[in-house]
């Protein structure tokens, strides 16, 4: 469908369909004399403009050209939003300047599922880009019902690439990893010079019902190094703890042209991706680098203060709850021979125990054959705050260590003062997530160490592996924060303790 | 062997009464194995047993006991397999063969339970035990230090063979580098809270004790009492003349061990007979060959002692006081520590003067210029200077005149009592 126009504009609309109930999803093309400016098109129904949520324009290099050079052309990617309510009556209709392109009943062109997969990558991840930030556009994000989930098609046509790909696409090697916690980053080194305009974005593809649905991922503005550009990212709060694992959609776009490629970022314990951060920036320029890791780390920071800023829920009484110890660092013969001595203490003030470490099973099988309170390997933290397993218990973490300490300071009622609240469980995944390991042992083992240590015990000195330079002591520091900060907020209080 | 009756219930509390019956519970028994630890044990059995008490002794056996946990080995005597217990036997692998234990150790009409070592016995039993009679006194016997040392309670470092002088998680790590310092801080644990919970600890020397002290464990009743030697050495005639020519005749009674000094005796040997030609040395326990497959550089040295050295190869216990009063001295040149070698108190038995190392057991049993003289451990030359002092006949005569004997049973009786909690009973004849 093409139109004249009087201000020397042409007009063409190659797709136009509904999306959803609420949206106009416009396809197709303008040139223009190259002595005016990029005229706008409006969507109208019954001659009343529509507003326009998502736009993009993209290339046309398919269009003929024009002899003289004295016109311009490109491609555009539209959706208006109807008004609440309005049924069209009168036909809708594309006007770019006085030109009006009327769009045929019902409807035109092929599906938008369709029509995506045919266009220029760089106009369909803009637009995609657009549909993820406004948020009455997410239902077209959606692999069900319909139209929904209408970049599917295009998204699957992306290549996928190794995580750590060599030589490829033109590039000299990218590299892509996670964590649980949703964050993500993406590096791509050029075998030639970044351009000034070259700017490198990413997308979260969260797994969704069978396919995959575009989520941004928050974060500061890409490092810019000689060659080549780093991402990071993190998915939103509310996506969960541990965050599901996801693939990342990448574009590296500049005025000539763009890279697009899918990957699946190597999943990594938060200290770990870090540290795997820490160097790559060091390879930049310094000073900027360390800017830019310090705005990482305060987009961490920020997303620990949302999460654990919240008051905790009131508790009743805790004096009474029922205790569940949880040995862990059982990783020694002597461990399992000293939790042998102290089982009777044990049973004496507890209901449930929980054993973790490398000897687990050799110590759980102490309180199986005694058989006077349950016992198991293991605490799964993750299924136990999905199923809320201990959220009327109080935790007592307890390692084979302390309890030598305890014991040979003469009394063991000390160790049996590091109570966790098992309502509180969620928040020490969530902490696990953002600054820890989420291996379970290591978990209740820092947490123990660290409520030890508000009690007047010994400092926690135990860090996550070495990290060298000014950068690694930040990132170091930052860890060592979120874990002071959070970790007291999981203690449980009798009743008349304050909160 | 007599399958063994573990007994169904618990004997009656025994606690409080005068004379309870005892159960002696030991590594190992002594007619199977000829160790200091299981040798006393089964002294203490005869000694006990002869001023009336009431005694029964379970000795661990790393024999096969075809099929069975318990076998009866003699009249209130058993044997227990030790097959069911960790590689190092201080814990049970087998749950099931240590509840046989503790039910049968439960089950004996026992008030006190007097253990000598934990190893072969196993700390968890200890603790299962203590457990199910919690009526009953328990008493343990230390004859070595494994629960301070993992080097088989030898204080001695592995590499460079030093001597420890205290146990410390980093210094144990370094004597065992695929351990941690964690490991050994977790295994001292264990060790203590297994120790404190006796109601007492008889140490056969203060050496041992005042390590045991060092290293944390102060028992709440402590004996210092060293082992009996029996009632058929203890009541052997000692030796009365003083025969002027055995003083230059040094004898050695004992192993090749790595730690048992005689290649320090034999270089040092040599050394004095350099200087005193008439000196003479009668090695008993071992052949040359033994010694020469242990410490292969000393065929030079054994050559050079010529004929002035003797090696009489094994020998019957029942000999050794006959054997040790054929020699000047007796010398027990140990580089370990030796806690308290039953070597030391036969020679005083038999009334033949010592030369130890001077350190640990042996310095604290040897009175020097009293019951021997001392050389400076691990040092050829200055056990040579001390050979050829003692070679000397009037020497010999005062040290042998004024050197002490082992402890009597009546002595040791009251000791034991005493650890027992036990109304001392009147000495007997």
């Amino acid at each position: 469908m093409k139109s004249g126009d009087a201000w020397d504009i042409d007009l063409a609309v190659d797709c136009a369909r509904p999306l959803g109930r609420r949206h106009v999803f416009v396809q197709g093309w303008l040139s223009w004399s190259q002595d005016g400016d990029l005229p706008t098109p409006v969507v109208l129904a019954d001659g009343l403009p529509l507003r326009t949520v998502a736009q993009a324009w993209h290339a046309r290099p398919d269009l003929p050209g024009d002899p003289g050079g004295r016109r311009s052309a490109r491609g555009f990617i539209m959706i208006a939003r109807r008004p609440t309510g309005a049924v069209a009556t009168g036909g809708i209709a594309l006007r770019a300047g006085s030109d009006m392109a009327p769009v045929p009943q019902p409807w035109f062109g092929p599906e938008v599922v369709d029509a995506l997969a045919h266009l220029p990558w760089d106009g369909v991840f803009a637009l995609m880009m657009d549909c993820i930030r406004l948020g009455d556009l997410a239902a077209t994000l959606a692999p069900n019902d319909g139209l929904d989930g209408v970049f599917d098609r295009w998204i699957n046509l992306m290549p996928r690439l190794d995580p750590a790909a060599r030589d490829v696409h033109g590039m000299a090697h990218i590299d892509a990893f996670g964590a649980p916690s949703g964050e993500c980053v993406v590096t791509v080194q050029l075998p030639r010079r970044l351009g000034p305009k070259e700017e490198l974005r990413v997308v979260a593809l969260l797994p969704a019902d069978g396919g995959s649905r575009p989520a941004a991922l928050d974060g500061p503005p890409a490092l810019r190094g000689a060659n080549g550009a780093t991402f990071y990212g993190r998915l939103p709060l509310t996506t969960g703890t541990p965050a599901p694992a996801c693939d990342l959609l990448v574009e590296l776009r500049g005025p000539d042209g763009g890279i697009w490629f899918r990957t699946s970022p190597k999943l990594h314990p938060a200290p770990v991706f870090l540290g795997k951060l820490n160097g790559l920036t060091t390879a930049g320029e310094a000073a900027e680098s360390f800017t830019w890791l310090r705005g990482v780390l305060e987009t961490r920071r920020s997303a620990f203060d949302t999460t654990f800023r919240p008051a905790r829920p009131p508790r009743g009484d805790m004096t009474d709850a029922p205790m569940v110890v949880v040995l862990h660092g059982m990783d020694d013969p002597f461990a399992d021979r000293l939790a042998f001595l102290f089982a009777p203490e044990i049973e004496r003030r507890a209901t449930e125990v929980r054993v973790l470490g490398a000897r687990a099973s050799a110590t759980t099988e102490i309180f199986l054959q005694r058989g006077r309170i349950p016992a198991r390997s293991g605490l799964d933290l993750s299924a136990a705050v999905r199923h809320g397993t201990f959220r009327h218990a109080m935790l007592v973490p307890i390692d084979p260590l302390s309890l030598a300490r305890a014991l040979d300071a003469g009394g063991i009622d000390e160790v049996f003062a590091n109570q966790v609240d098992g309502a509180a469980l969620p928040h020490l995944l969530g902490l696990a997530a953002l600054a820890g390991t989420l291996e379970e042992g290591e978990t209740i083992a820092r947490l123990a160490r660290i409520l030890a240590e508000g009690r007047g015990g010994r400092v926690d000195r135990h860090r996550f592996g070495r990290m060298p330079g000014a950068t690694g002591q930040m990132i170091a520091d930052h860890l060592a924060a979120l874990w002071r900060d959070g970790a007291p907020a999981l203690r449980a209080r009798a009743v008349h303790e304050p909160g | 062997m007599n399958r063994a009756d573990p007994g169904a219930g618990l004997a009656e509390p025994s606690r409080g009464a005068a004379r309870p019956p005892i159960c002696i519970v030991v590594h190992a028994h002594s007619d199977l194995s000829k160790g200091g630890g299981e040798t006393a044990a089964h002294r203490e059995l005869l000694a006990l047993r002869a001023v009336g008490h009431e005694v029964t002794l379970v000795a661990a056996t790393e024999q096969r006991l075809d099929g069975e946990q318990i076998v009866a080995h003699a009249p209130g005597e058993f044997l227990f397999s030790t097959e069911g217990m960790e590689e190092d036997r201080l814990s049970w692998a087998d749950s099931a063969d240590r509840r046989d234990l503790v039910r049968f150790l439960a089950g004996q009409p026992a008030g006190i339970f007097h253990f000598h070592h934990v190893w072969r016995i196993g700390l968890d039993l200890i603790a299962e035990l203590m457990e199910a009679r919690p009526d009953a006194r328990f008493v343990v016997t230390l004859h070595e230090m494994l629960a301070i040392c993992a080097h088989h309670g030898q204080m001695i470092r592995i590499q460079g063979r030093e001597l420890c002088r205290a146990a410390s998680p980093t210094q144990c790590a370094a004597c065992f580098p695929d351990r941690s310092p964690r490991h050994f801080e977790l295994r001292r644990a264990t060790f203590l809270e297994t120790l404190r919970r006796f109601d007492a600890a008889v140490f056969p020397s203060e050496f041992i004790r005042g390590r045991y002290q060092d290293w944390g464990f102060s028992p709440v009743v402590s004996v210092v009492q060293e082992n009996y030697l029996g009632d058929v050495l203890t009541g052997a005639p000692r030796r009365l003349a003083v025969e002027p020519d055995l003083a230059g005749h040094f004898a050695f009674f004992g192993q090749p061990t790595p730690f048992k000094g005689l290649d320090i005796l034999l270089r040092g040997f040599t050394l004095a007979l350099a200087a005193a030609p008439r000196l003479s040395l009668s090695i008993f326990g071992c052949e040359r060959d033994d010694v020469l497959a242990l410490f292969p550089t000393l065929a030079p040295v054994l050559d050079q002692a010529g004929s002035a050295l003797s090696f009489f190869g094994r020998y019957d216990q029942a000999d050794v006081l006959h054997l040790m009063q054929g020699a000047g001295w007796v010398v027990v040149p140990s580089i370990w520590w030796e806690n308290s070698p039953v070597v030391i108190q036969e020679a005083m038995r038999a009334g033949t003067p010592l030369i130890v190392s001077d350190i640990g057991g042996m310095a604290e049993k040897v009175r020097p210029g009293l019951d021997g003289l001392h050389f400076r451990r691990g040092s050829p030359p200055d056990l040579a200077r001390v050979l050829r002092q003692a070679a000397d006949p009037a020497r010999h005569a005062a040290i042998s005149a004024s050197l002490g004997d082992s402890i009597g049973r009546d002595a040791f009786i009251a000791g034991i009592e005493r650890a027992f909690g036990v109304t001392p009973r009147r000495a007997s004849a």
